[in-house]
């Protein structure tokens, strides 16, 4: 009865101040894009539902402060995640430079069993300003970066067009998944009989 | 410079500059004198120091960090280049200058959204990020850190308020603040007085004559004044000392106050609470923690004295204190109220001492605990948690537990919150602090308590306006609930009253019932009035919790309406007095009536109730203040025998009504629970709050029954998953059946729908 609890993926976001992890947070969990998100203190996180083969997961994504160097929330916030997203701005090449910073003092900070292996993913955000004139980060440059590093994923999203985000977060909840033992999911079969009541219930916040 | 200045008289009966916020805070952080002897004038010379001061370092580091000039380049051009790299070089310095200024101009352009029509004008812009980047340089040792915007803009704000309110009296009072009439303006305040001109354009040479008597009733008239408008006059007046450099409410040097107010904010004034540490990743000096986590743990620490079951329950869900203080304490709170309400808190803030009550040799456990502002810090983090409690309680996982903690809910009752913190300020303080050093402790509390504004003075405990519970009210239920005469007598002195006081806190108050009390200091009679205090509040909580309970009751009945008569059901039940097993219970079959009507989204219902709840704690507190006194007689510990009668009868009542009102639905329930899995699924997940309320709700009722404790205590430790309406109605019986009242009807029907139900659990 007690493994009826659905898994929980733990997703953290990072990067410079002002590239708009906020937004893509929020655009990918509530659908929608706003000016006016304060900077973010310390870390705030949003859950959503989210289907892998017909298994439902609920992703807890924290969205971290830009300035957070990871000595505040300790070292406990960040173990246990399954997944690392490093978000930079095509429009500001330090917010690119700063990458290699962020994962690894992730990885330091985490600690992750296999830091080889552990699953980062790269969003090169904000390609919708200026129609894309204004970026100075080529989408070579940043491949070529993830390419060293182990083959990271890359996305280059508009958290204000929404464009992109739904594919490079349910990228992030299958590497998030892939990053999970396997023997923690157990998932009755009686709850498919439930059907469409099953979308419903589940997002309701509760975890049992 | 003036934080060693005279303390305050505590007769004062309101405090000075009460309608001037800007002003008020500019003392209580230490800037001007807080003596109310001191006089405008003294206050002006400090003012005009400061302003001096800043005009000077503003003159300084901007030439600084401006890249020089063709004519006056550094002779040493291998050093002072664009291209060094060399961080001391004057480019150097200007690059990293125009950094910080984009990092600041990146939070400013997102500062307060919401009161963009202030904050976000050029003017204002300009004004924020001037100071945020002179403090900034002016302490590179700390630097810009996220979050200072949001310190730095509630004082330019309060600051800004005050110039408004000063217009406004102005116009009133056009008359007395008329300083031009005369026609010889002074050489110094002509050159630097141009905002007022500008306000005042439509004089010409003729009002100015006309004007001349003024002078004459000049004099007269300000005498005549109230003696607030006479403050503002005083405070707004160019001709004292100083000129008008020493004008304290002036728009022209906003700015400069508006640092000097940042400074002594993030310096805390030599005191204990210094924002600045906040951002600091530097160790601090008692634990090897960077300050913001030591105060983080402060916090969790105060609240293991205070509520040790909430405590216990978020260290099992692994919520750690720093996931949400982090960002309470970065920006005082800024983000969990509202402007207006965060202004109401820094109040309360500034006007607590900052310098240490502890001897510089004392052992101590937390910094930030030192002094009673710092304390006042952390008393309102465990106020804030307290008012989330049994929405706490409620949730299972890390997850839920600080959602509620990290969206902390709009429009609270700040009255309820801040009378919380401050009766929370003292335990704070002593909490900290080795026995050893208790007793100095105290002495020094006696000046700081007295000093309090809010206390009148002579009175150890503050009453609140919401419920005032006299002081002897649970001593006196405790003695008629034992019936001990020994207890009685002793209860006369001192010592023993704060003994039972104690005791009564204890079990109140969830402390851990093991002999080696944290609390129990030798100097028990000088906490006896913050334990008295404390528990006063308790028990009010106490009160708010059942109201709370009551209250929610309206919620599904208001639900129930549309199926049966379910409105007058609950009415009854409040007119009866009903205990609150029986409320619960309407809230239970209320809901399991919700779980059925609105079957197809049962997602909904939780989300609803989690909102309603809320919303019915702000109600519940309109109740308190009328059936205050009404609930207590009726919830009382010393009615506890026939309370348990009591609470069968209820369930007797509840169950006639589950037959005769809502029988099919309770039918329905179990059917339906066997038919379908989904509302099975949401039926119990929609209970999952009630076992913490059970609890608390059981263990006031009957506090003094340790067994019963223990076990609800570990009841509420289940995974209580399953626990659905059933398990719940069991456990209560379970724990009335030494009452000799026993109904079998009740038992049976009870059973019955809890077996059903227990078996969809399992078979599921």
């Amino acid at each position: 009865m007690a493994s009826r609890r659905r898994m929980l993926l733990k997703v953290i976001i990072l990067g410079d101040s002002g590239v708009g992890k906020t937004s893509l947070m929020n655009q990918y969990v509530n659908k929608k894009f706003s000016n006016q998100y304060k900077a973010t203190i310390g870390a705030d996180f949003l859950t959503k539902e989210v289907q892998i083969d017909d298994r439902l997961f609920t992703l807890q994504i924290w969205d971290t402060a830009g300035q957070e160097r990871f000595q505040s929330l300790g070292v406990a916030f960040y173990r246990g995640a399954d997944c690392c997203v490093l978000v930079y701005d095509v429009n500001v090449m330090k917010s690119f430079d700063n990458l290699n910073n962020w994962r690894e003092e992730f990885l330091l900070q985490a600690s992750p069993s296999d830091p080889e292996n552990f699953p980062f993913i790269v969003l090169g955000n904000k390609i919708d300003i200026d129609g894309g004139n204004s970026r100075v980060v080529s989408e070579k440059k940043a491949k070529a970066w993830c390419a060293s590093k182990g083959n990271i994923p890359y996305f280059e999203t508009s958290a204000k067009e929404g464009l992109n985000v739904e594919a490079a977060f349910q990228c992030i909840a299958m590497n998030a998944l892939k990053n999970e033992p396997e023997e923690d999911i157990y998932l009755p079969d009686t709850i498919d009989v439930a059907g469409g009541g099953r979308q419903l219930q589940r997002s309701s916040g509760c975890e049992c | 410079m003036s934080s060693a200045s005279v303390p305050e008289a505590s007769s004062t009966p309101q405090k000075r500059f009460s309608n001037l916020r800007g002003v008020r805070w500019r003392v209580d952080l230490g800037i001007l004198p807080s003596s109310p002897s001191a006089s405008i004038d003294d206050l002006r010379r400090v003012t005009a120091d400061t302003r001096r001061r800043y005009a000077t370092l503003r003159r300084r580091l901007l030439m600084d960090h401006h890249p020089p000039k063709d004519g006056d380049a550094s002779p040493d051009l291998t050093v002072d280049n664009p291209l060094s790299q060399n961080p001391d070089s004057t480019w150097g310095r200007f690059f990293s200058y125009a950094e910080l200024g984009r990092m600041v101009d990146q939070d400013l352009s997102r500062l307060y959204p919401e009161h963009s029509g202030y904050f976000h004008t050029p003017t204002c812009q300009a004004m924020l990020r001037r100071i945020l980047l002179l403090w900034c340089l002016q302490h590179p040792e700390h630097g810009y850190r996220q979050g200072m915007h949001e310190l730095l803009a509630p004082l330019v704000y309060v600051l800004h308020v005050d110039l408004d309110h000063l217009i406004q009296v102005q116009k009133l009072h056009e008359d007395c603040f008329n300083d031009e009439f005369d026609g010889i303006i002074l050489p110094e305040s002509d050159m630097i007085s141009n905002y007022r001109s500008r306000r005042i354009r439509n004089w010409d040479s003729g009002i100015e004559i006309e004007n001349n008597p003024y002078k004459v009733s000049n004099g007269l008239s300000v005498g005549e004044l109230d003696p607030h408008t006479r403050e503002i006059f005083l405070l707004s007046d160019s001709y004292g000392a100083e000129g008008e450099l020493g004008v304290i409410l002036s728009e022209r040097f906003m700015e400069h106050d508006a640092y000097c107010m940042l400074d002594y904010l993030m310096d805390g004034a030599q005191g204990v609470l210094a924002m600045a540490s906040f951002f600091s990743p530097v160790v601090g000096s008692s634990t090897n923690l960077p300050p913001v986590i030591e105060a983080s743990s402060a916090l969790y620490h105060l609240l293991s004295i205070v509520d040790h079951s909430l405590h216990a329950h978020l260290v099992e869900l692994g919520v750690e204190p720093q996931y949400f203080a982090l960002r309470w304490l970065r920006v005082l709170y800024g983000r969990e109220f509202c402007l207006d309400d965060l202004l109401v808190i820094w109040d309360e803030l500034f006007s607590s001492k900052n310098s240490s009550c502890i001897d510089s040799d004392a052992e101590y456990n937390f910094k930030v605990l030192c002094s009673p502002r710092g304390s006042f810090v952390a008393a309102l983090a465990v106020s804030m948690l307290l008012y989330l409690r049994s929405s706490l309680l409620a949730t299972e996982t890390a997850t839920t537990c600080l959602q509620r903690l990290l969206n902390f809910p709009q429009k609270p009752d700040m009255k309820k919150l801040i009378e919380k913190a401050k009766s929370l300020q003292m335990l704070a303080l002593e909490s900290n602090i080795t026995s050893s050093s208790s007793q100095r402790l105290s002495d020094k509390n006696k000046l700081n308590v007295s000093r309090g504004y809010s206390l009148p003075s002579g009175s150890a405990m503050p009453k609140t306006s919401v419920s005032v519970i006299p002081d002897s009210y649970w001593e006196e239920k405790w003695r008629v609930l034992h019936e001990d005469e020994e207890l009685r007598k002793q209860s006369n002195s001192e010592s023993s009253s704060s003994g039972i006081m104690k005791k009564i806190l204890t079990r109140k108050l969830s402390l851990s019932r093991t002999k080696s009390e944290p609390l129990e200091g030798k100097n028990a009679q000088s906490q006896s009035s913050v334990r008295r205090r404390l528990f006063d509040d308790s028990s009010k909580d106490i009160v708010a919790e059942i109201d709370h309970v009551k209250s929610e009751c309206y919620v599904p009945a208001f639900v129930l309406d549309n199926l049966n008569s379910g409105k007058s059901f609950t009415e009854k039940s409040v007119d009866q007095r009903t205990s609150d097993c029986m409320v619960e219970e309407t809230l239970l079959s209320g809901n399991s009536s919700m779980v059925l009507s609105p079957a197809t989204s049962p997602h909904d219902i939780g989300n609803d109730h989690g909102y309603e709840s809320e919303k019915s704690s702000v109600t519940s507190n309109s109740f308190l203040g009328d059936n205050d006194e009404e609930t207590l007689s009726t919830e009382d510990p010393c009615s506890q025998n026939h309370q348990d009668e009591e609470t069968i009868n209820m369930e007797e009542h509840c169950t006639q009504n589950l037959d005769n009102q809502l029988a099919q639905d309770v039918e329905a329930v179990s059917s339906v629970v066997i038919d379908t899995v989904p509302e099975q699924v949401a039926a119990p997940k929609d209970r999952k709050s009630f076992p913490g309320k059970f609890q608390w709700i059981w263990r006031f009722g009957r506090g003094c029954d340790e067994g019963n404790q223990k076990s609800l205590a570990g009841y509420s430790k289940k995974d209580s998953c399953n626990i659905s309406t059933c398990d719940a109605i069991y456990n209560s019986n379970g724990v009335n059946k030494r009452t000799e009242v026993g109904d079998k009807k009740v038992m049976d029907t009870l059973r019955s729908l809890g077996q059903s139900m227990l078996e969809n659990v399992q078979f599921l």
